[in-house]
C-alpha cells in the first residue's frame, strides 16, 4: 500500500504541562483522581500488604479477584494467601468468579496526570474481566508510570505499531467508576462497571 | 427505527413538541448544564482553538484520503484475525449482520448505544430473525423498554423523559417496585442487563473512531456497557459509519481530548476502550470472533460535495447543546435520529431532501453551532447552502421562508453581513411587533415560537438612543 504524504499536526500543549513545572506528577495525578471520585490511598512497597489489608478487611478470598504477574514476592505471597488468582486454565470459570467477587485487583501499566486516568493493557492474560465486574476496583499504581496525559499514552502505542509490534487486543483507559447521567441529567454513580474504584499509589519513601 | 422517526409535516410535530413543558425544561436545563460544563474543560485544556484547528486537519485530512484509509483500516482489522464487511447501504449492512448472527446460532444480542446501528434499523432486522436485542445503555434501554420511544439527543437520548415517567415504565414492563429516584432505577436496570450480558451470545457496538493504522476500534463511554458487551459474548460485531477513522494514535489522542470535552465537559470519560482484533488465543476473555461492518448508506455521495465537511463529525452532540431551535423543539421534532444542526444538515444528505425539506429552516443561522463544533464544521453555512439547493431546485421557497431568509437567515449568516443585514431585519420584521420590544406573531418558522413565547426583536437603535428613551420614560412614571 502507498505511503501517503502528510503535513505533521502539531499538537497543542495542554495546561498540565504548566502544572508540571511546580507540582509533581503524583500530585496533578491524585488530584485529577479525586474529581473523578476514585478513593485514593497511598503507600510504599514496604507498607503495601497493610494498606491491602485495610482496604479488603474481613472480606473472604473467594470474593476478592486478582490479575497481577510477575509481583515481588510479598505481595504475591498476600495474593495468595488472600485472594483468587485469574487462572486461564480454568476457562470461563473465570467470569464467574469475576461476577460474584466484591474485589477485583489488578495494576495499571501507566496513569494520566491530567485525567486521573489509570491504563490497562489487557494482554498477557490480565483479564477484561477483573476491572470490569467486581463491585469494587482496585488498581495499583506505581508513582513511576505514571504521566503527564493522553499523548504520552497514545505516542507509546503509535510508536509500537510503528516498530512492528502490534498493540493488546484490549487496552482500558479507565477514569473513576462507571456513571451516567441519562435519568433527568442526574449523575448516578456505578452502573454498569464497578460501583466504586479504588486507587493505590505506591512510591518509594523519599 | 430507521432514520426517520415520526411522520407528518415538520411543522406538525414541532408545534406537538413546543407543547411538552417537561421537555422543553429538561432540554434547556441540559444544554446549560452541559454547556457550562463544556466551557470549563475547554478552559481548563487551554488553547481551545488550537485543538479545534488540529480536529479540524485532522478529519479533514481524514475525509481527503477516505479510499486510502479505508483501505488501510481493513487491512489492519483483518490482520489482528477480524473480518470486515463493506455495506453499501443499510440493507446490505442488516442482512450481512443477520447472516452472521444466524451462522452462530445465536438467539440472545447485547447492544452497546450506537446511533449508525439506529440509522440502518439494525434492531427491528434481528428481531425480524427471531432475536432478542436488548439495549445496554441506561437511556436507551429506558427508550427501548418504553416500547422504543425514539432519541432525542445523540448523546444523552432519554432527556425528554421525567424521571416519575421511567419509574412507571419500569413497574409496567420490568416489575420495578420501587422510587423514581435514579439511583434506585438505575441499580435496577444495572441487575436486570446484568443477566442479559451473561447470557448473551453476540454484543454489538458502534465505533466512536477507528484507528487506520492499527485496525483498532475505539470506544468512548461512561456506563461500562460498552466493555461488557465487547468483554462478556463470544462474537462482537462492530458497526461504524465509513467515515469513522483516524489515521493514527497520535491523530486519537486529540480526537478523544475533543470528543469527551466537546460532549460532556468531561476532561476524559470513564472508560476509553481500545479493542484491536478478537481476543488472542490464550486468552480467556473477550470475543472469539471479530465482525466490522463499514456502512455507507449515503456517505460517499456526500464526498466531493460542497458539503463534504459534514462528514468531518464525531458526533460529540456540542451544536445541539447551544442551538436555539433545538432548545425550543426538542430532538424529536425533527423526525430524524440525528436531530440539531448536525442533523438538519445531514439528514437531508442521507435521506433525501424529500421528507426532510423542513429541516434546512429549523435554524436561526445565529451560528452558535459552528462556533462550538470541535472539528470546526461551518454547520450554519451548511444549513444555507441546503436552503440555496432546495430554492434552486425548487425554483423558490415558500414565502414565509423567503421572508425568514431576508429578514433573519440572510443577516445572521456571516459576521460581516450581520451588521448590515440586523438593520434590514430591523426592517422587515417591524411590522410583525406588537409593542416594538417583542416579535408576538412572526411569520412561518417564527410563528410556532411566538404562538408560545414573544421572540426577542434584532435591535432597532443603537443602545444609546435606547437608554435615552428609558431615562425618558423613567422619568415620567
Amino acid at each position: 500500500m502507498n505511503k501517503l504524504e502528510r503535513k505533521k499536526v502539531e499538537i497543542p500543549i495542554s495546561t498540565v504541562y504548566r502544572e508540571l513545572e511546580t507540582h509533581s506528577l503524583k500530585k496533578v495525578f491524585i488530584e485529577s483522581a479525586k474529581l473523578i471520585r476514585a478513593e485514593i490511598f497511598e503507600t510504599t512497597p514496604a507498607d503495601l500488604i497493610n494498606a491491602l489489608n485495610l482496604i479488603v478487611e474481613g472480606t473472604h478470598a473467594n470474593e476478592i479477584l486478582s490479575s497481577i504477574q510477575d509481583a515481588p514476592k510479598k505481595l504475591e505471597n498476600w495474593l495468595q494467601q488472600h485472594t483468587t488468582k485469574w487462572d486461564p486454565t480454568l476457562g470461563n470459570k473465570n467470569i464467574q468468579t469475576a461476577e460474584q467477587a466484591k474485589f477485583g485487583i489488578t495494576y495499571c501499566d501507566q496513569a494520566l496526570a491530567e485525567s486521573g486516568t489509570v491504563v490497562l493493557l489487557n494482554e498477557n492474560n490480565k483479564g477484561r474481566s477483573v476491572s470490569l465486574l467486581p463491585e469494587i476496583h482496585i488498581v495499583l499504581i506505581l508513582a513511576n508510570t505514571i504521566v503527564p496525559r493522553l499523548q504520552e499514552s497514545m505516542r507509546k502505542l503509535h510508536e509500537r505499531i510503528k516498530e512492528g509490534k502490534g498493540v493488546p487486543s484490549c487496552i482500558n483507559y479507565i477514569t473513576g467508576p462507571s456513571n451516567s447521567a441519562d435519568i433527568e441529567s442526574y449523575l448516578v454513580v456505578g452502573v454498569h462497571g464497578p460501583l466504586r474504584t479504588i486507587y493505590v499509589i505506591i512510591e518509594e519513601e523519599a | 427505527m430507521s432514520i426517520k422517526i415520526k411522520a407528518g409535516p415538520f411543522k406538525k410535530r414541532m408545534t406537538a413538541e413546543l407543547k411538552n413543558d417537561f421537555m422543553r425544561k429538561a432540554v434547556s436545563g441540559a444544554q446549560d448544564g452541559l454547556g457550562a460544563r463544556r466551557n470549563l474543560a475547554t478552559e481548563q485544556l487551554g488553547e481551545w482553538e488550537k485543538w479545534r484547528e488540529a480536529g479540524q486537519e485532522i478529519r479533514q485530512h481524514t475525509v481527503n484520503n477516505l479510499a486510502h484509509y479505508l483501505e488501510q483500516f481493513s487491512e489492519q482489522v483483518t490482520k489482528s484475525g477480524g473480518h470486515v464487511y463493506f455495506a453499501k447501504d443499510d440493507q446490505e449492512a442488516t442482512r450481512y449482520i443477520q447472516e452472521v448472527v444466524q451462522k452462530k446460532n445465536a438467539k440472545k444480542i447485547v447492544k452497546a448505544k450506537s446511533m449508525v446501528t439506529e440509522e440502518i434499523g439494525l434492531n427491528a432486522a434481528l428481531e425480524s430473525i427471531g432475536c432478542e436485542v436488548v439495549e445496554t445503555d441506561l437511556g436507551e434501554f429506558i427508550l427501548q423498554v418504553d416500547d422504543h420511544d425514539p432519541p432525542s439527543h445523540i448523546v444523552v437520548p432519554a432527556l425528554h423523559k421525567k424521571k416519575e415517567q421511567i419509574r412507571d415504565v419500569f413497574v409496567k414492563k420490568l416489575g420495578y417496585t420501587k422510587s423514581a429516584d435514579p439511583d434506585e432505577l438505575a441499580k435496577h436496570a444495572r441487575y436486570t442487563l446484568r443477566e442479559k450480558f451473561l447470557q448473551a451470545d453476540v454484543g454489538i457496538t458502534g465505533c466512536n473512531f477507528g484507528v487506520a493504522e492499527s485496525g483498532t476500534i475505539c470506544l468512548v463511554t461512561n456506563e461500562g456497557n460498552a466493555r461488557l458487551v465487547t468483554t462478556i459474548p463470544k462474537t462482537q460485531i462492530t458497526v461504524m459509519g465509513m467515515e469513522r477513522l483516524v489515521p493514527t494514535f497520535e491523530d486519537l489522542d486529540v480526537m478523544v481530548s475533543l470528543l469527551t470535552r466537546a460532549a460532556v465537559g468531561q476532561r476524559i470519560t470513564s472508560y476509553v476502550t481500545l479493542l484491536t482484533g478478537p481476543k488472542k488465543q490464550q486468552e480467556v476473555d473477550g470475543p472469539e470472533e471479530l465482525h466490522v461492518v463499514i456502512v455507507d448508506n449515503g456517505r460517499s455521495k456526500i464526498l466531493g460535495t460542497d458539503f463534504q465537511e459534514i462528514l468531518q463529525c464525531i458526533r460529540c452532540g456540542a451544536c445541539l447543546n447551544v442551538c436555539p431551535v433545538y432548545r425550543h423543539i426538542g430532538g424529536h421534532a425533527y423526525g430524524s435520529i440525528y436531530p440539531g444542526p448536525v442533523g438538519a444538515v445531514l439528514t437531508p444528505l442521507l435521506d433525501g431532501y424529500e421528507d426532510h425539506k423542513d429541516l434546512p429552516y429549523a435554524s436561526t443561522l445565529c451560528g452558535a453551532c459552528t462556533d462550538v463544533c470541535p472539528v470546526k464544521i461551518p454547520l450554519h453555512g451548511l444549513l444555507l447552502k441546503h436552503r440555496q439547493v432546495i430554492v434552486e431546485t425548487e425554483g423558490k421557497a415558500p414565502i414565509s421562508e423567503r421572508l425568514m431568509m431576508k429578514a433573519f437567515g440572510f443577516g445572521a449568516s456571516t459576521n460581516s453581513v450581520y451588521t448590515g443585514g440586523s438593520k434590514i431585519a430591523a426592517v422587515s420584521l417591524k411590522m410583525l411587533l406588537k409593542n416594538k420590544q417583542m416579535i408576538s406573531n412572526g411569520p412561518g418558522l417564527l410563528k410556532e415560537w411566538t404562538n408560545s413565547r414573544d421572540f426577542p426583536t434584532p435591535k432597532q437603535s443603537r443602545f444609546r438612543d435606547w437608554m435615552k428613551d428609558h431615562e425618558e420614560a423613567k422619568s415620567h412614571e
